[in-house]
């Protein structure tokens, strides 16, 4: 399993794995493409504020977790911050998921 | 749908629908807590959920609108700002006591774009005509609670204001409104669109009215029925704003035949410019025109601003229509263009098809579609982003796809 860095504004940097990553259809392409972000296993989303992009590697990792949990299964909430509700909202259309 | 077939019904919520519960969870709580009444309660639902910029109010409006998402809760992210344009792509759960609302709220909005509009009633179109005294735009998609009297009512008040007015899918918008509109609001109109209305057969009355002579936009699109968009009718309404007009859509309007753009051509052109200003052209399902005819035009009509350009299943058209259009000045400004269908082409005018511009090329179900075709296009075409390729079954796996340039509707790229 190979990890791959996001990067937010304020350059600070979160490592997910590549599976996780590739839950998003956006950051799959960016990372399958020959641009860049494919060489360097880096994705620059320095429009994304640092503590909204930690929200999102949790969720991919979160979802990435139980992505084979069966029915019967328990699963915990994934929660999100009021606050940070209405950007997150912005930044999961933009990375379609 | 892979989901589907391995029996799998457990589903992880998407980020966007835990976000979206989040915020109507939040906005019911403070409705409930606060008076209603309360001027501050929209800001503070947005203060709440970690504020948004008005640039992103339209984008948020998109989000929620994808995710069928937009109610009279989530309406109330919008009230109160600064908001001078405003586009709800779904506004189906959004009742008339809603739209109300944003008008009273909103009252800055000049633009105005409501798709969808199935609850919209002639009660809350009267108050946004009477709510939003900077209202100079409206788009309406599905209205159909509005009836011939409130139309009426409505342009006679917007008298004067009204610059565009974008209708479709009603069959309760009939020649009396069109005339209302026309007679009201005919001089100060520079963008109107009439699509699918069922109940309206008399077009020949717009080229007697629009008379602004910054007319910008006309879309006349799917007739009820064929025969009432003919040629006269598309040649006289273009001799009085053909030579300022940039967007021009005759979809669906099957009757026309060469005869209108060979008739309308010297309308179109500019005297000022010497040149044609259109930026989009679109033809679709213009089953009458002749690859002759459309040569003909394309070659009087230099078009050196036309990025959006939809030939879309005018089936007759063969490979000397395509190759005039990539001799004209269009080449060079083309961004987007769609060939679906064009079953006649052989795939000579590839040949000398380079658009420096071109990003976007439909050529779903066209039979000359080869894999060579595919490795020229994006050689051929830098800037080329997106290539579509649906019901081309000659386009095979093997095909050399430049870096950068999606190949979207391969069979062999299914799951």
């Amino acid at each position: 399993m190979s990890d791959i860095v996001l990067v937010s504004k304020n350059d600070a940097e979160f490592t997910i794995s590549l599976e996780a990553a590739s839950i998003s259809p956006v950051l799959k392409n960016m990372l399958s493409s020959a641009f860049m972000e494919g060489h360097q296993r880096r994705v620059e989303l320095k429009e994304i504020d640092p503590h909204v992009l930690e929200k999102v590697a949790d969720y991919l990792e979160y979802r990435y977790k139980y992505i084979d949990a069966t029915e019967d299964e328990d699963l915990p909430e994934f929660e999100v911050p009021t606050e940070m509700s209405l950007e997150l909202l912005l930044v999961a259309d933009y990375l379609n998921i | 749908a892979a989901d589907l077939l391995d029996r799998k019904t457990r589903r992880i919520s998407t980020l966007q629908d835990i976000c979206i519960s989040q915020i109507s969870a939040n906005i019911l709580r403070l409705q409930q807590s606060t008076d209603s009444k309360d001027d501050s309660i929209s800001s503070q639902i947005r203060n709440t959920l970690g504020g948004i910029s008005t640039q992103n109010m339209n984008k948020l409006a998109r989000t929620l609108s994808k995710n069928r998402a937009l109610n009279d809760h989530t309406l109330q992210l919008f009230l109160r700002t600064n908001l001078n344009t405003l586009t709800f792509h779904d506004c189906s759960k959004v009742s008339y006591e809603g739209y109300k609302l944003l008008a009273i709220f909103a009252p800055h909005l000049s633009e105005l774009s409501l798709q969808m509009c199935g609850q919209l009633n002639n009660e809350a179109l009267m108050y946004i005509e009477e709510k939003l005294p900077k209202l100079t735009s409206l788009d309406v998609d599905g209205p159909f609670l509005i009836n011939e009297d409130t139309w009426d009512q409505f342009f006679r008040k917007m008298k004067g204001r009204l610059t565009s007015f974008h209708i479709s899918n009603t069959h309760r918008f009939t020649n009396n409104s069109l005339r209302s509109l026309l007679e009201n609001c005919g001089d100060s109109l520079k963008s109107l669109k009439l699509a699918r209305l069922d109940d309206l057969s008399d077009y020949s009355m717009i080229s007697k009215y629009l008379s602004n002579s910054s007319f910008e936009r006309l879309a006349i699109e799917y007739p009820s029925r064929e025969d009432y968009v003919t040629d006269d009718i598309v040649v006289e309404t273009l001799s009085k704003v053909g030579s300022t007009i940039k967007h021009l859509s005759l979809n669906g309007c099957s009757e026309l035949t060469d005869a209108s753009f060979i008739n309308a051509q010297p309308f179109l052109i500019n005297k000022e410019a010497g040149v044609c200003l259109l930026q989009s052209l679109q033809l679709e399902e213009l089953d009458q025109l002749t690859t002759d005819g459309l040569v003909y035009f394309i070659s009087q009509t230099p078009m050196p601003l036309l990025k959006f350009c939809n030939f879309k299943r005018c089936f007759q058209l063969e490979d000397p229509a395509l190759t005039e259009l990539f001799l004209n000045d269009a080449a060079r400004s083309l961004v987007t263009l769609v060939l679906n269908s064009l079953k006649e082409v052989r795939g000579d005018c590839f040949e000398i098809m380079a658009c420096p511009n071109l990003t976007r090329l439909d050529m779903g179900f066209m039979p000359c579609a080869k894999d060579e075709l595919v490795k020229k296009l994006g050689e051929q075409n830098p800037k080329l982003e997106i290539l579509e390729v649906f019901g081309d079954n000659l386009i095979s796996a093997k095909a050399q796809i430049r870096a950068g340039l999606t190949v979207i509707g391969r069979q062999s790229d299914t799951l």
